[in-house]
């Protein structure tokens, strides 16, 4: 699919090259990427959803876009940013119940290409309106790609898609979850229970806090936070083996929770090796430690 | 028992009979004789043979390096410096027969293994670790202010603790009992470290732990302490010791730490998915078990229950997945075997147990 969407990106470069100067209008319809599931009344966009939007602006780079419409909510907004970005074009917010209002915006643009970013049932109102064909857009598909042309000679309408297919972006939305907490603990070792630590990590957008009892807690830089994010690698966690020859090496205990509300448990014993090979493991094994200080101290 | 005493009887018998005398004796003098007998032609393949039948298990060839000129088993320490990293095993700072070097903590681990390896070998005639001289290995300063002390499958590693609550972990003896005798375990039943087995596992290493030191200090089971790894805390903490075979649950009650949590008895067997299953918090019952049986007993423990709880430890029908109450009618079983059925030791254990709640009263005092 990756390889369809590199050809399209070549393919809308050749064919919507700007005739400045002729009374054409080419139109680019699109509803915005997948969302997040929260919050429900207006919600960013997913880990997918942001893949896509990127991908977006490498489609339509050289397209001449010279004008992005979006709605008011904010996944219409996150869509068509990375291509704002790219084309240096500011969007224009028109609300999305506002039809009239977008029709007219549409036909003051003088030149270059029109990007409409709205939603599953806006879009196929829109196109109707400006003369194209009906066209229904399923509530699970987010690749849609529409393009209208109208010239004095007659209208043409190009159905596309963009991107991973509603199917595979499903798959690679669960395999990109986002972390959001990393509840972590420590057990195990000679002295038992007294030697005890547990602690909590929790993402936001940009950095994430650590807090354990004895109100431990400390603020991660954005550099600490992302490179943690990062570090927490689903499938390594579960390749990693037990330990069935060490007695009183320190237990940890990982759960990790996703943002798709799913999490997922994990144990290990650790003897320092496996903090050389795997980085989180070696983070928790520290912050334990850093914890430990914390309540010795205080 | 006559054939425990009269060498000269032994001495006539051909070596399958001796062996198969050594192999079932009752009691370590009985296996002691029938060894003796063996050894007389002094070749290496006897004295071998006859190293590996003390402790009764493991039959193949000793390693020739770990028995002197007279076929006594030697004692191989080699200390490692982890250099406050995790790299194991870290550089050699002590080998055997070498002198005290300027490390106190390399001195401890040296003398700890050297007083661990009398205790098995002069009290329950296990050669090291395998009962095949295995060499001691042994590292310190192991990670940053590590509190904690393991066994990793093939040496012992030791923290120098942080100092504030925790000492250096070579300090205790027991602590260096305990760890030495996961590796005993490890070559025996090898209990499965999770939940009730891994309890027994822990115990184990407690109750032989406690006994080195008290054999190094020669205590009678009245003059022990009981407790597993006394000095280990600084004074700073509100707390004698991480544990108390006497009296589980109350070796330290500390604003940081929290409170002793061993259960005394199986009615407070606590269920978590951490420690491995609470092998460090449920050790505290058949540890209980322990200091009953001992101490009703009476005189030195490695004579007493400290016999029992080795028989059983070695007896290849300890399973790795035994619960506690399968390991505790063994005990019984091998109360009976050395020390008669119905005799005060076979008593004793079994109102331990009792006492403890592992065993019900209704049950019999043999399999």
């Amino acid at each position: 699919m990756r390889r369809l969407s590199f050809a399209v990106v070549i393919w809308l470069s050749v064919l919507f090259v700007p005739r400045s100067g002729d009374c054409s209008t080419t139109v680019v319809f699109l509803r915005h990427a997948e969302k997040a599931a929260l919050p429900a009344d207006d919600p960013p966009l997913s880990a997918a959803g942001k893949s896509r939007a990127k991908l977006l602006a490498d489609v339509l780079a050289d397209a001449g876009v010279s004008a992005i419409f979006v709605t008011q909510y904010k996944r219409t907004g996150q869509t068509a940013a990375p291509l704002a970005a790219r084309v240096h074009v500011n969007p224009q917010v028109i609300l999305a119940a506002n039809n009239r209002e977008l029709l007219q915006a549409i036909r003051k643009v003088q030149d270059g290409v029109v990007v409409v970013v709205g939603h599953s049932d806006t879009i196929p109102t829109i196109i109707a309106e400006l003369g194209g064909p009906s066209v229904v857009i399923p509530e699970s598909a987010f690749d849609n790609l529409f393009i209208l042309t109208s010239a004095p000679s007659g209208t043409s309408f190009l159905r596309l898609h963009y991107g991973l297919n509603s199917q595979s972006a499903k798959s690679l939305e669960q395999e990109q979850s986002q972390v959001m907490q990393l509840r972590f603990s420590r057990s195990g070792g000679f002295a038992g229970v007294a030697t005890n630590v547990e602690g909590v990590v929790t993402f936001h957008d940009s950095i994430a806090e650590v807090s354990s009892s004895h109100s431990y807690h400390r603020t991660l830089t954005p550099t600490e936070a992302e490179s943690l994010r990062q570090s927490v690698n689903l499938k390594d966690l579960r390749s990693l083996g037990a330990q069935s020859e060490l007695r009183d090496a320190y237990q940890y205990e990982l759960v990790v929770d996703l943002d798709d509300k799913k999490s997922e448990s994990f144990v290990f014993h650790n003897d320092g090796s496996e903090g050389k090979t795997n980085s989180l493991l070696a983070w928790i094994a520290q912050e334990c430690q850093r914890i430990w200080e914390y309540r010795i101290r205080s | 028992m006559e054939i425990a005493t009269r060498h000269p009887i032994l001495c006539i018998l051909p070596p399958h009979i001796l062996i198969a005398i050594a192999k079932n004796a009752a009691t370590p003098e009985q296996r002691a004789a029938a060894i003796d007998a063996l050894s007389i032609d002094h070749s290496l393949r006897n004295e071998r043979q006859a190293f590996s039948l003390m402790g009764g298990l493991q039959i193949n060839a000793l390693s020739s390096a770990s028995l002197d000129a007279e076929g006594q088993p030697q004692k191989h320490r080699t200390i490692y410096d982890c250099g406050n990293g995790i790299a194991l095993p870290g550089k050699v700072v002590r080998t055997e027969g070498q002198a005290a070097v300027s490390d106190d903590s390399a001195d401890h681990a040296y003398d700890g293994l050297g007083a661990t390896f009398d205790f098995y070998l002069n009290n329950l005639h296990r050669n090291s670790i395998d009962n095949r001289g295995l060499p001691l290995i042994a590292s310190v300063h192991y990670d940053k202010k590590y509190n904690n002390a393991f066994w990793n499958g093939q040496q012992m590693v030791f923290g120098d603790g942080d100092g504030v609550i925790f000492n250096d972990f070579t300090l205790p003896l027991d602590v260096i009992g305990h760890e030495l005798t996961h590796g005993v375990t490890g070559s025996e039943a090898n209990l499965v470290y999770q939940g009730q087995s891994g309890a027994l596992n822990e115990s184990i290493s407690d109750v032989f732990g406690s006994m080195v030191k008290q054999y190094k200090n020669n205590e009678t089971v009245d003059k022990a302490d009981w407790l597993i790894g006394k000095g280990l805390f600084t004074s700073k903490v509100h707390g004698t010791a991480l544990r108390s075979m006497a009296a589980p649950g109350t070796a330290y009650d500390d604003p940081i730490l929290g409170k002793d949590p061993q259960p005394p008895d199986l009615q407070h067997y606590v269920n978590t998915p951490s420690d491995n299953g609470g092998v460090h918090i449920n050790s505290g019952i058949p540890n209980h078990a322990f200091y009953f049986a001992a101490t009703a007993i009476g005189g030195s423990a490695w004579t007493g229950a400290g016999l029992i709880w080795y028989d059983t430890l070695i007896d290849k029908n300890l399973k790795a997945t035994a619960n506690f109450a399968g390991f505790a009618n063994l005990t019984l079983q091998h109360a009976g075997l050395r020390f008669g059925n119905n005799s005060p030791q076979q008593k004793a254990v079994l109102d331990a147990w009792h006492k403890v709640g592992v065993l019900k009263k209704a049950s019999q005092a043999t399999a």
